[in-house]
């Protein structure tokens, strides 16, 4: 062992990082010396090893229910990155599959929604991956083609369009951070995604897993800037035809929440119908 | 698990093995649980952030890097950050509310870190041989996010005074895990329910 690593050891630097009470830089700087000091590696594997095995003292088995719910969204997760790798089994019933808990159909108009949205959905992780996947990129010539058909009947649906197109466009900026907001206990079915942009400080929501409200409720958005509430706007998702759709800009949050409230929204939020809530993850 | 087990499921994880899942659950989600549940204390929400925490083994399944910890301490990590997250975000609801964190959290009770969860029996073994102290502070750190000037700031103890305890804390866990390996389950191949 070289002196260096043994005086290192001895510091208790280590004992400090695997116990994870080490700040940003002096994690990096522990990283380095992981990555160059074999020594200092096995130290480390060593020192985890021994928090693993306290670790593993405790146990409280969670109830047995928990293990289908769990699986459960573990399967949705995979089946919904299915579209994103190119699983030979992944077939076009994937996409409208998904679209069909969304959307009630009457007729052709939600026939057009359905496969924008679905196009929309592929398209929020990445760009890229989706025009590779050919069979999705034949249903969007599809699209495309009856979207030049609707826009020739209908300028509702073309805007419509354009919302979409613009909507894309700015969830592929790089500045873009997405925030899952999973459902407080009163509301555990509930899940909304917001995406803000740090450069243009412009504010998405998606709200395809938002339930129904209650009459004459709506959800308003709140963002936390230096622990105060900022209104984002309210949201609908019966009302509104966009499920992903922009709301206020704010500048530096650390947080967003959804809150039940009157129609039109309230001046400040009712806690105690916070529905969704998540922080930023820096 | 055993080494070997551990080795194979990381595999079947990065292979992108959607069944890997279950096994994973069936070995880990008891401990993973009980950590989850000593930080947010509300079944509810361990439960949620249990699946939340699993759901993130596999959409971040590519992020696991075996040069910078044991497979248990990536899913350790990502478990409790979201624990550690969510407490952090009750803050602001607090806030929201002009009331204080401890009185949503009690993120201040330093008896809690050392409330042991009934079934835990083989904690109050090792109870014996680590001072309460050492146990508070590697608790602090390990499963509630602590940095070491929170803890002295917050507890009053001296910067170098939390390192020493940590450090002797890290030797008695060491020395009591080197003599009762049988309290390690990290050697030990659980059988698992099969689906």
């Amino acid at each position: 062992m070289s002196g260096n690593a043994h005086d290192i050891i001895s510091s208790g630097i280590l004992d400090l990082y695997v116990a994870g009470a080490l700040t940003a830089e002096e994690i990096s700087d522990v990283e380095r010396m992981i990555a160059t000091e074999p020594e200092i590696a096995s130290e480390v594997v060593r020192l985890q090893r021994t928090l693993e095995q306290y670790a593993q003292l405790h146990s409280s088995k969670p109830r047995p229910e928990l293990r289908s719910r769990v699986l459960t969204a573990v399967a949705e997760a995979q089946r919904a990155e299915q579209p994103l790798t190119h699983v030979p089994g992944a077939t076009q019933r994937d996409v409208p599959r998904t679209t069909q808990r969304t959307q009630r159909p009457p007729a052709r108009r939600s026939w057009l929604m359905a496969a924008s949205i679905a196009f929309l959905l592929g398209l929020m992780p990445g760009v890229y991956y989706f025009m590779e996947y050919n069979g999705v990129k034949s249903e969007l010539t599809q699209t495309q083609v009856e979207l030049a058909d609707a826009k020739s009947t209908q300028s509702v649906m073309a805007s419509k369009a354009n919302y979409m197109e613009d909507a894309m466009g700015k969830l592929a900026d790089t500045n873009v951070v997405r925030v899952a907001m999973p459902g407080m206990p009163i509301a555990k079915a509930s899940f909304a995604t917001v995406w803000w942009n740090k450069g243009t400080q412009e504010v998405m929501i998606d709200m395809h897993k938002m339930p129904e409200c209650p009459a004459g409720h709506d959800y308003q958005l709140w963002a936390i800037v230096d622990g105060k509430p900022v209104d984002l706007g309210v949201f609908n998702p019966e009302r509104d035809a966009e499920k992903l759709m922009k709301m206020h800009t704010v500048g530096k949050p650390q947080m967003f929440a959804v809150t039940l409230e009157p129609i039109g929204g309230s001046p400040s939020p009712t806690l105690e119908k916070m529905v969704v809530a998540g922080a930023i993850r820096s | 698990m055993a080494e070997a087990t551990i080795d194979q499921t990381v595999n079947r994880l990065r292979n992108g093995d959607t069944t890997v899942m279950s096994d994973i659950y069936d070995s880990y989600a008891s401990t993973l649980y009980a950590i989850v549940l000593k930080i947010v204390r509300s079944e509810m929400l361990a439960e949620d952030l249990l699946q939340e925490t699993f759901v993130r083994v596999w959409t971040q399944r590519e992020r696991y890097d075996s040069s910078k910890g044991t497979f248990f301490t990536w899913m350790l990590n990502i478990a409790r950050n979201l624990s550690i997250d969510t407490i952090r975000s009750s803050t602001y609801k607090a806030n929201l509310d002009n009331r204080t964190v401890d009185d949503i959290v009690g993120i201040d009770e330093p008896e809690s870190s050392d409330r042991i969860i009934p079934e835990t029996v083989d904690l109050r073994d090792l109870v014996k041989k680590l001072a309460p102290e050492q146990r508070q502070i590697i608790d602090l750190m390990y499963f509630r996010g602590y940095t070491q000037s929170e803890i002295a700031d917050e507890y009053g103890i001296p910067l170098g005074t939390v390192k020493s305890r940590v450090r002797l804390a890290m030797q008695n866990l060491r020395t009591y895990f080197d003599d009762n390996p049988q309290n390690s389950k990290t050697t030990t191949t659980r059988t698992h329910d099969t689906q």
